[in-house]
């Protein structure tokens, strides 16, 4: 893979799962 | 009229769970992919990412907002709520886009949706068990959809599925929320669990016919900066974005119409859109566009993204499934859930047209859904039978591209200049479960800026073009330009006709709103009276 690709994706991937986690670990908090 | 306190929903997360049901759906598992090859695969990124933050993230909340103020007033479809927000005669008319939306798009969707079906059938009778690569899917998929030598496409097999996915969408429609609530509760996890394990199969078997799994995420990541300045591929990014999350047509706000008024909606509105792209992203970003390039290579790729709108996840993933023991059972089990997770989908997006017509007209659930399935097979008539000629992906630009981005412009707008920003703002994070970032309200002034820049870039320079049909793919031989060119202005005009009757449905319902109020001796004002009141 690229560097570009790399670094692209990476981005991409890291925000969508941290977003995702800091969602559900909220959403199951009381 | 149905009973709308039985309506409600059970749970957060059933609510969360049935939005992000319904986002999930055909769109990231097959349109999603097939447009991001049709604009050079990592290029498309940059776009659908700058799409996601400006206009995905601030429409999610302003509709879920939108939905749940619109609840409070006692409507529950976008014309009404327009119409309450506005208290102007034009109002209603602006809603109109969250009728047509949703019925120009249900149409196609739900031909798409028995293309699932019948790969499931497919699958289930082992015809994916081959290991060769482009020729026998494109044939399959042809095959399937009745496209061969003659210039109508009658696809036998393909009718038979059609008609099981009318009949269970209208079925469930007339069963009401509480059966998909329940439903996507237990389909989604397993589907999205089941793609998870698909994903960790390519990335231990890493090579594929002597090409590396990394090669095709090379493809899928790897920008090329000049194609954008192209405003056609952040045209396509903006409205994909739009699609995928159900946004700018009405859809989610009908869904959260039903919440309570201290409900949050900040945290459960992000939930639903994060499950989603993480879906789209990662999952439908790993299975579908890489092993396109890794079967059939780049161009090949391009060629058949650019000749049918959903098509590269029939052509990849029967392959995949070919490679693995018990490739036809799983592959049946994939593709039937990928069907149930546009079950929920089409189901939500036929809501906002039954909730009009419930709301407004005061007709019952069975009239409704009655009258939209004959208008609706009349529709998918020319969708099925001139597959060939590109009925189906003309509907799909207009209403994607266009349609949708002038109805989140319209929302937007409406929202920030009419219902204003501190009462907006307020709609936003009353009940929130998190902390909703301040910069975002500077993002929503953004959004607006975003869609009109992009539609009057594309207009500037795509339009005309596109209208005078001298933009055709270079791939169409001769002899079908005709068919094709013919094909293309029915699809528009056809289009232009359900606006024009969407339209005289809003006008019919408020002459009706205002014959009962003179029946009941309301000293209801009409239009006119209302807006010189409010000037």
């Amino acid at each position: 893979m690229s560097r570009e690709a790399i670094i692209l994706m990476s981005i991409a991937w890291t925000a969508i799962f941290a977003l995702t986690l800091f969602c559900l670990w909220r959403l199951e908090r009381k | 009229m149905i009973n709308r306190k039985a309506e409600r929903w059970t749970g957060r997360l059933g609510v969360i769970l049935a939005v992000a049901g319904s986002a999930i759906g055909l769109s990231s598992f097959l349109r999603f992919p097939t447009e991001a090859a049709r604009y050079g695969g990592g290029t498309f990124m940059i776009p659908y990412l700058c799409a996601l933050i400006c206009c995905g993230i601030p429409l999610v909340w302003m509709e879920w907002a939108f939905g749940r103020y619109g609840g409070i007033w006692g409507r529950h479809n976008l014309p009404g709520i327009f119409d309450a927000v506005t208290r102007r005669p034009w109002g209603k008319y602006l809603g109109v886009l969250g009728l047509y939306a949703p019925f120009i798009i249900i149409v196609y969707y739900l031909y798409v949706e028995s293309w699932t079906l019948g790969y499931t059938f497919y699958s289930a009778i082992g015809k994916f068990t081959y290991k060769s690569a482009l020729p026998d899917t494109t044939y399959l998929f042809n095959h399937y959809l009745g496209i061969g030598g003659q210039v109508i496409s009658l696809p036998i097999i393909g009718l038979v599925f059609l008609l099981i996915t009318l009949a269970l969408n209208f079925y469930i429609l007339n069963r009401g929320e509480a059966g998909i609530d329940k439903f996507t509760t237990y389909a989604m996890p397993v589907f999205c669990l089941f793609s998870v394990g698909l994903m960790v199969y390519l990335f231990l078997t890493r090579s594929f016919h002597g090409v590396s799994i990394w090669r095709g995420l090379d493809y899928a990541w790897k920008p090329d900066l000049h194609a954008l300045a192209d405003p056609a591929i952040w045209l396509s990014a903006t409205g994909q974005v739009l699609f995928t999350l159900s946004l700018g047509l009405g859809a989610v706000i009908t869904y959260t119409s039903f919440l309570r008024k201290d409900d949050d909606v900040a945290l459960s509105g992000l939930t639903s859109l994060s499950i989603n792209e993480l879906v789209e992203i990662v999952l439908a970003g790993t299975l579908v566009l890489p092993m396109a390039i890794i079967f059939f290579g780049p161009h090949a790729t391009t060629a058949t993204a650019q000749q049918h709108a959903f098509s590269l996840g029939f052509m990849t993933l029967p392959i995949i499934f070919g490679q693995l023991p018990h490739g036809d059972l799983l592959g049946a089990l994939w593709f039937l859930l990928l069907f149930f997770s546009g079950l929920t989908a089409s189901v939500s997006l036929m809501k906002p047209i039954v909730a009009f017509f419930e709301d407004e007209l005061h007709w019952t659930r069975a009239k409704t859904s009655w009258i939209l399935l004959v208008v609706t097979i009349a529709y998918l008539a020319p969708v099925v039978l001139l597959q060939k000629y590109g009925f189906l992906d003309e509907m799909d630009f207009w209403a994607v591209n266009i349609v949708l981005l002038v109805g989140a412009l319209v929302e937007t707008v409406i929202f920030i200049a009419v219902l204003g920003m501190a009462r907006g703002w307020e709609g936003i994070t009353t009940g929130a479960r998190m902390h909703v970032p301040v910069i975002f309200k500077y993002i929503l002034y953004i959004t607006p800026i975003f869609l009109l820049g992009t539609l009057a870039w594309w207009a500037w320079m795509h339009a005309l073009p596109k209208l005078m049909l001298t933009d055709l793919p270079a791939t169409i031989a001769k002899a079908d330009l005709p068919y094709r060119m013919i094909v293309t202005i029915a699809s528009r005009v056809t289009m232009g006709l359900f606006l024009l009757l969407m339209l005289l449905a809003i006008r019919f319902a408020a002459a009706r709103a205002r014959a009962r109020a003179t029946e009941l001796s309301l000293p209801t004002p009409t239009d006119e009276e209302v807006s010189s009141d409010v000037s």
